[in-house]
């Protein structure tokens, strides 16, 4: 708790406030704004980081983050189009609210509810991080192999619609992570003779390529609707704050199911508002009148959203396994840096984990206080016709990449790499996966490789403690499970037929 | 062609595999219990082109994998103004290569709007002169070179 007071003396610096607000804002823009989501914002900020200390840099890059979550709220609410995918179900009571008249309510309850459940993250965050450091430090290069492993095969199945999509998709990031000098023997790897591979190739040309570019490509062409939100003013949302009480309930059931969702590799804000929604629906008394508009069916997902886009910085920082690539992209800015992730993280730099926490804390504040009272300004934002943000996005990536190196070449990588992400995208393969296999690719094989080099080459030793056996088991569940979800699920509906 | 379409989603992922395989073909990849340089890049190719097989096989068995159509003028228009940045951005300044992506850009949808699309590259390029180039220092002119 000391420590995490401590954070923030780092988080209140002017310089960390003032970034922290630039994410927290622009996280809010973005989220206001359909079509473009965090990840993009995220990649097309990274280069900027390089200019900046890594704390600093971090805080900036977070704010973007749950800022998203925010703004993806006001979109669902005033224009039933979710901001981002993990509002969605917001539109469902969100928006018959606002049709009601009672759009005021539907913000400030999305808005509150947003705080109380990030608020509820980060003291999960607070509470739960220096016990698993502490779990965790004991860990060799097998229970590290071990976790990298479950991270990279829970990121490359659960997110998307096929297992195996996912399998091909992390094989192609981690082939594309391997591009470089090997450090074990020297040797430099697909360098294909351009010096500037030596390094690796850079992740945010990967970053931006496959999230920024395909997302251009897809809406640049998309006839934009004749989208009117619904007028809303600050006045009315101060009104509606003694509606509140009725939500409290829901606040908590949804920052309890996003709270533990979000730290779970590749579950995250999505899967945990939808979820937080379900309950929230059947645990009521009056389940059909979710979906006419009630402020629970607002308030139980934005709480969850809130809450697991907090906890997802769990095992990114504790453990170095990023669940979502957004979270392997704030991992890469760290590593750009050389803070090498991982349990010692916390310890070795105590005020960069801390900082952050606190610096969490204070970006929910701003965004509560951007929210509320200017709530005007986001709402007209809405009605910014879209083909103005497309030619920004991509100057902003084309020369932004540029000052990776100050070289053309990471110009040209993005072009590659855009090409390419929108390609597998029209056939069906996530991007995610191949991020993910491509952060956690060169870290495997690094500690696979030094294993085997303290055995002496013997496998076992990859299965001698049992924390590792207990990993390794959980990995083949995240494995099977989708098999054994489909199988049931067939079986279920041959079952629906006969009957 | 049908079924073509159905099956190039996965040939792509094999073919990736391919060329990372032939790209490894010089690496040393040791033993199970040394491996070398090229034990991962070789393991992950040759999973790639599995992967990519049992996908083709799959998609064209099911036939009836739903696939995006690909957005040809988008994508070129796209790639266009990425090559322009690539191409110009170190030799003839900020200000014409982002005015002229943005132009590009532009020629994605219809109806093309001149003035609008010339006022927001000139803006677009002052806000990125300020932010790299002022603020962050990147080594980079508003201007062609000739001009200084």
């Amino acid at each position: 708790m000391t420590d995490f007071i401590s954070g923030f003396a780092t988080a209140l610096h002017p310089l960390n406030l003032f970034y922290c607000l630039i994410g927290v804002v622009l996280g809010n823009i973005v989220g206001v704004l359909p079509g473009i989501g965090a990840i993009a914002a995220i990649s097309i900020l990274l280069p900027v980081t390089f200019y900046l200390e890594p704390t600093t840099a971090v805080i900036m890059l977070a704010g973007v983050y749950y800022g998203a979550e925010y703004g993806g709220s006001i979109s669902s609410i005033l224009l039933n189009l979710p901001g981002t995918a993990s509002n969605a179900i917001t539109t469902l009571d969100g928006y018959p609210l606002a049709r009601r008249g009672e759009a005021g309510t539907a913000l400030l309850t999305a808005q509150i509810s947003s705080f109380a459940g990030g608020t509820l993250g980060i003291v999960a965050m607070v509470v739960f991080s220096p016990l698993i450091v502490a779990f965790s430090l004991s860990f060799g290069p097998a229970e590290y192999f071990a976790t990298l492993l479950l991270g990279l095969v829970a990121g490359s199945t659960a997110v998307g619609n096929s297992p195996l999509r996912g399998v091909a998709m992390v094989c192609i990031g981690m082939l594309l992570g391997s591009i470089g000098l090997d450090l074990n023997s020297g040797i430099a790897r697909y360098d294909t003779g351009f010096p500037n591979l030596l390094d690796g190739l850079s992740i945010v040309a990967v970053a931006m390529g496959l999230f920024g570019i395909p997302e251009v490509v897809a809406n640049i062409r998309a006839a934009q609707r004749d989208e009117k939100p619904i007028p809303i003013s600050a006045g009315a949302m101060f009104a509606a704050f003694r509606k509140l009480r009725s939500i409290v309930p829901s606040v908590l059931r949804g920052a309890g199911i996003g709270g533990f969702l979000g730290p779970l590799p590749g579950a995250g804000p999505t899967i945990a508002s939808f979820l937080a929604y379900s309950v929230e629906r059947s645990t009521s008394r009056n389940p059909q009148e979710f979906g006419t508009g009630r402020i629970n069916g607002v308030a139980a997902p934005e709480a969850a959203n809130n809450a697991a886009a907090q906890t997802a910085f769990i095992p990114t920082m504790t453990l170095g396994i990023p669940g979502t690539p957004t979270m392997a992209i704030i991992l890469g800015a760290l590593m750009i840096h050389g803070i090498a992730p991982g349990p010692q993280l916390v310890g070795e730099h105590p005020d960069l984990f801390w900082g952050l926490v606190a610096s969490f804390w204070v970006g929910n504040v701003f965004l509560l206080l951007l929210n509320v009272p200017l709530i005007g300004v986001w709402a007209r934002l809405v009605s910014v016709p879209r083909r103005f943000f497309f030619p920004v996005i991509v100057a902003l990536v084309c020369t932004g990449v540029y000052g990776v190196s100050n070289s053309v070449f990471d110009i040209w990588a993005v072009l590659l790499m855009g090409v390419a992400g929108y390609v597998f995208r029209c056939f069906g393969f996530s991007p995610a996966p191949l991020l993910i296999g491509f952060v956690l690719g060169p870290m495997i094989e690094q500690y696979l490789r030094r294993a085997l080099m303290i055995s002496n080459g013997d496998y076992a030793y990859l299965f001698s403690s049992g924390t590792s056996i207990a990993i390794h088991c959980l990995t083949l569940f995240v494995l099977l499970w989708p098999i054994v979800r489909s199988y049931r699920s067939k079986a279920r509906m041959r079952a629906e037929e006969t009957s | 062609m049908k079924t073509l379409k159905d099956a190039s989603g996965g040939l792509l992922i094999a073919l990736t595999g391919l060329v990372f395989l032939i790209g490894a073909r010089n690496f040393a990849v040791g033993d199970l219990r040394n491996i070398g340089p090229g034990f991962f890049p070789v393991a992950l190719s040759v999973l790639a082109i599995a992967a990519g097989l049992l996908i083709t096989t799959l998609d064209v068995i099911k036939k009836a994998h739903a696939q995006m159509s690909m957005d040809l003028r988008a994508l070129a228009c796209v790639a266009a103004a990425i090559i322009v940045y690539a191409a110009l951005l170190e030799r003839a300044g900020v200000l014409v290569t982002t005015v002229l992506a943005v132009f590009i850009l532009a020629l994605a949808r219809r109806p093309l709007r001149p003035l609008e699309t010339l006022l927001l590259g000139t803006g677009l390029s002052a806000f990125i002169w300020a932010a790299f180039v002022l603020g962050l220092g990147m080594p980079l002119s508003l201007f062609p070179d000739i001009l200084q």
